[in-house]
């Protein structure tokens, strides 16, 4: 039996196979090209703004570039003289301890927020904006605004912990403090993360939670058995987003600390920053910024590798 | 609508926004062209008030020059106040080949912008125009002077004096500061204006700049009669090492750590921008004029300045600050850029200038500035007593402030007593090594 076509000789069904070659396209193909039609723009703009710019800081990272003169190619000295940096490992240390700290707590503290943030409780929606509001403040006015509350002379909490008769440490003027006190400052925007983990608990099934309160599981047992396994996904999701920014800070040593006192948050952004502007060394600092992008994509893979031991998708995974 | 239609559109739609993208800055050059030529000034003064008097100085400018229109730049960062942020700014536009005709660059950036050939000499176009060094503080052009050839005009300068509260001291009954005293009568008053309560202090003697270097360390260094770099600024032993400099930065850190009369570096960054001494939590403070005008304007402040005191060496001396204009070597407009850099050297320019800032020129400081604001006389007082700028000695001088600044924060925060001289003799070793490298990339 032939199969009906239209006048122009393509198939009248929606068959993803080429019955004819008239005309050039099967549906699928027409498809494709309209999907490469329409992304086009990001395309661009990808390719101008984030693709174009990475493959030339790679190039640069193999030169020796102070802004002034023409680059000079210099092969693998930049990367040779990372090894030997200690202000490179030290950068890397402070960095990876802000962020191996930083991110479990914020992970944690988001999902306490959004399972309070759960309840039903009259004015949900206005508890709803006042914990992600802090999130929204800009970087530096966050910023100078915890200059003040832990300011070691003046400030808010070594105030109230006078009260208490506790001497309060130097927080940010403390060597020991200084990373410890931005490692809590980061509780501030963790609005983000709680509202994906508030879309994460809503999605979990009323009839399993039923279920299982039915089978005389208390609150506790409800989310370790049904809540938490289901939510696997959503904390898969932000802790690879964490641990991508967390890797990047750099606001709060730019603006607060300049990487003091004594290197204590000299954050890996800001010692790149810093080769890049203030020392001209544009090259190290290329340099610098692929072996953070190897390490921070090789997290990345290892975490999403093991991931599926320990998440669990609805769908039947 | 058919799939072919739909087609069609979608993609004749892409191609106008395309098109649109492009057009767009097409456009404007055209506009442009049409127009007088325009150059621009690039500066970190900000604000209404910074900037007033470059608006002024502009209109001047534009009324003598019509067919120049000037365009400033104010590139600034609240929270740093190092220029950092500045010459990161500028420094793209530089090595994008966009950079401004006219830059204001600050002294610790003088040399590389020379070494790098990125500015031009400007000695044939002053000499033609009648400028005359003379006509300056020869201390403040001579730090825009590389390899015998004049790269600067200097905007304006600074140096070092001492503020103090006067409600502070009468509390005290101290004598109130003046030329001739010495660095034992700054230590008694400092020390006696020190207030702690439940070993907590609630009012410190005095801010020392901590690692502000040329406030700080090369200050007492000069005050002592060292320096800390050779004259050829290929290395520092000898130099900071010598008995003078170890003996000037061993009492300015026992001014931390023995007499404790300063908040430490790190105790201040946790002030972020306030001002100690306009908020009185400090009785003196050992900066430039800069804060002059916020301190007049504090009716709570009743302050006075009080010269640098006088070193083991029986002067008193003081540290130059400066910031210079430059052509850009890559600039489209040469002849409206030096156009603009004879009338930055005029005495128009200066005197629409000195609204707080100690013009270069010596007429305008005289006739001006002094007059005008009777507390930068203390500043303009000093000028013979300016020691030469050895920022501009080496090619990068961060290659030098980097390990300085570190030892000063190391040994203000150190809990354990310090062992100064060690301490110079390593930090000494880095940078020697630092000035090696850039030395041998040449």
């Amino acid at each position: 039996m032939a199969v009906p076509t239209t006048t122009s000789g393509r198939p009248a069904t929606g068959g993803t196979r080429a019955i004819t070659r008239r005309r050039g396209r099967t549906l699928q193909q027409q498809r494709a090209r309209m999907f490469y039609i329409l992304i086009l723009p990001w395309l661009i703009g990808f390719v101008l703004f984030v693709l174009g710019p990475m493959l030339f800081s790679l190039w640069l990272s193999f030169n020796r570039w102070n802004l002034l003169n023409l680059p000079v190619a210099i092969g693998f000295e930049n990367y040779v003289r990372m090894a030997h940096d200690a202000l490179f490992w030290q950068s890397l240390k402070v960095t990876t301890i802000y962020a191996f700290a930083s991110v479990p707590l914020g992970l944690a503290f988001a999902l306490l927020l959004a399972i309070l943030l759960n309840q039903r409780v009259r004015g949900l929606a206005i508890f709803r904006t006042i914990f992600y509001l802090p999130s929204v403040a800009s970087g530096v006015a966050v910023a100078v605004l915890f200059l003040w509350i832990f300011n070691p002379q003046f400030g808010l909490v070594n105030n109230l912990l006078s009260y208490l008769g506790i001497p309060g440490p130097g927080w940010l003027a403390s060597a020991d403090w200084a990373l410890p006190t931005l490692i809590i400052m980061s509780l501030w925007s963790t609005g983000g993360t709680m509202i994906i983990f508030l879309a994460g608990l809503q999605n979990v099934p009323a009839e399993l939670l039923e279920a299982a309160s039915l089978d005389g599981a208390g609150n506790l047992k409800r989310f370790r058995y049904v809540t938490l396994p289901l939510l696997t996904p959503t904390i898969l999701f932000n802790l690879v987003l964490l641990i991508i920014n967390q890797f990047q800070t750099f606001t709060q040593a730019y603006t607060m600390t300049n990487g003091g006192p004594l290197y204590s948050t000299l954050f890996y952004v800001y010692y790149l920053y810093q080769n890049a502007f203030a020392f001209l060394n544009m090259g190290y600092a290329a340099a610098l910024a692929w072996v953070l992008f190897t390490i921070v994509l090789v997290l990345t893979v290892i975490v999403l590798r093991t991931s599926d031991r320990w998440v669990f998708y609805q769908g039947g995974g | 609508m058919s799939t072919m239609t739909m087609k069609r559109s979608l993609s004749l739609g892409v191609l106008a926004m395309i098109l649109a993208l492009m057009a767009g800055p097409a456009g404007a050059a055209a506009q442009r062209a049409q127009a007088t030529v325009t150059i621009r000034v690039s500066t970190w003064d900000t604000g209404t008030d910074g900037l007033k008097p470059y608006q002024e100085g502009i209109a001047a400018f534009e009324k003598t020059h019509p067919n120049i229109k000037v365009e400033v730049e104010s590139i600034t960062n609240p929270m740093n106040t190092d220029l950092s942020f500045y010459m990161a700014k500028t420094l793209t536009e530089v090595a994008a080949g966009s950079g401004p005709d006219v830059m204001l660059v600050p002294d610790e950036y003088a040399r590389p912008f020379v070494t790098s050939g990125q500015i031009i000499p400007l000695d044939s176009i002053l000499r033609a125009n009648g400028v005359k060094a003379s006509d300056f503080y020869t201390n403040v052009w001579n730090i825009g002077r590389f390899n015998g050839h004049q790269y600067y005009v200097p905007k304006d300068w600074a140096d070092l004096a001492i503020y103090y509260n006067k409600t502070m001291f009468q509390k005290a009954h101290l004598p109130l500061p003046k030329a001739g005293w010495t660095w034992s009568d700054f230590l008694r008053d400092a020390r006696a204006l020190t207030i702690t309560q439940a070993g907590h202090p609630v009012q410190w003697g005095v801010q020392l700049p901590g690692d502000w270097l040329r406030a700080g360390l090369q200050a007492f260094v000069s005050s002592w009669g060292g320096q800390i770099l050779s004259p050829d600024g290929t290395t520092v032993a000898g130099y900071l090492t010598s008995p003078a400099a170890v003996k000037a930065i061993t009492y300015y850190l026992d001014l931390y750590n023995k007499y404790h009369i300063s908040p430490t570096p790190a105790i201040v960054s946790t002030f972020g921008s306030l001002d100690l001494f306009n908020a009185q939590k400090v009785a003196m403070i050992m900066t430039g004029p800069w804060p002059s005008k916020t301190y007049e304007s504090n009716p709570k402040l009743s302050f006075g300045v009080a010269p640098m005191p006088v070193g083991p060496t029986g002067k008193s001396v003081t540290q130059p600050f400066w910031a210079g204009y430059a052509i850009n070597r890559t600039t489209k407009h040469l002849d409206a850029a030096e156009q603009f850099i004879i009338f930055s050297a005029s005495k128009q320019w200066g005197t629409i200038d000195a609204t707080w800032s100690m013009p270069a020129r010596k007429d305008v400081a005289q006739e001006v500035s002094i007059p005008k604001y009777p507390i930068l006389s203390t500043f303009f007082a000093q000028a013979d007593n300016v020691v030469p700028l050895e920022d501009t000695k080496p090619l990068n001088f961060t290659d030098v402030s980097t390990p300085l600044i570190h030892m000063i924060d190391t040994a203000t925060s150190s809990t354990t007593p310090v062992n100064v001289p060690q301490l110079i003799a390593q930090t000494a070793d880095v940078i020697d090594a630092n000035l090696s490298v850039r030395l041998h990339q040449k």
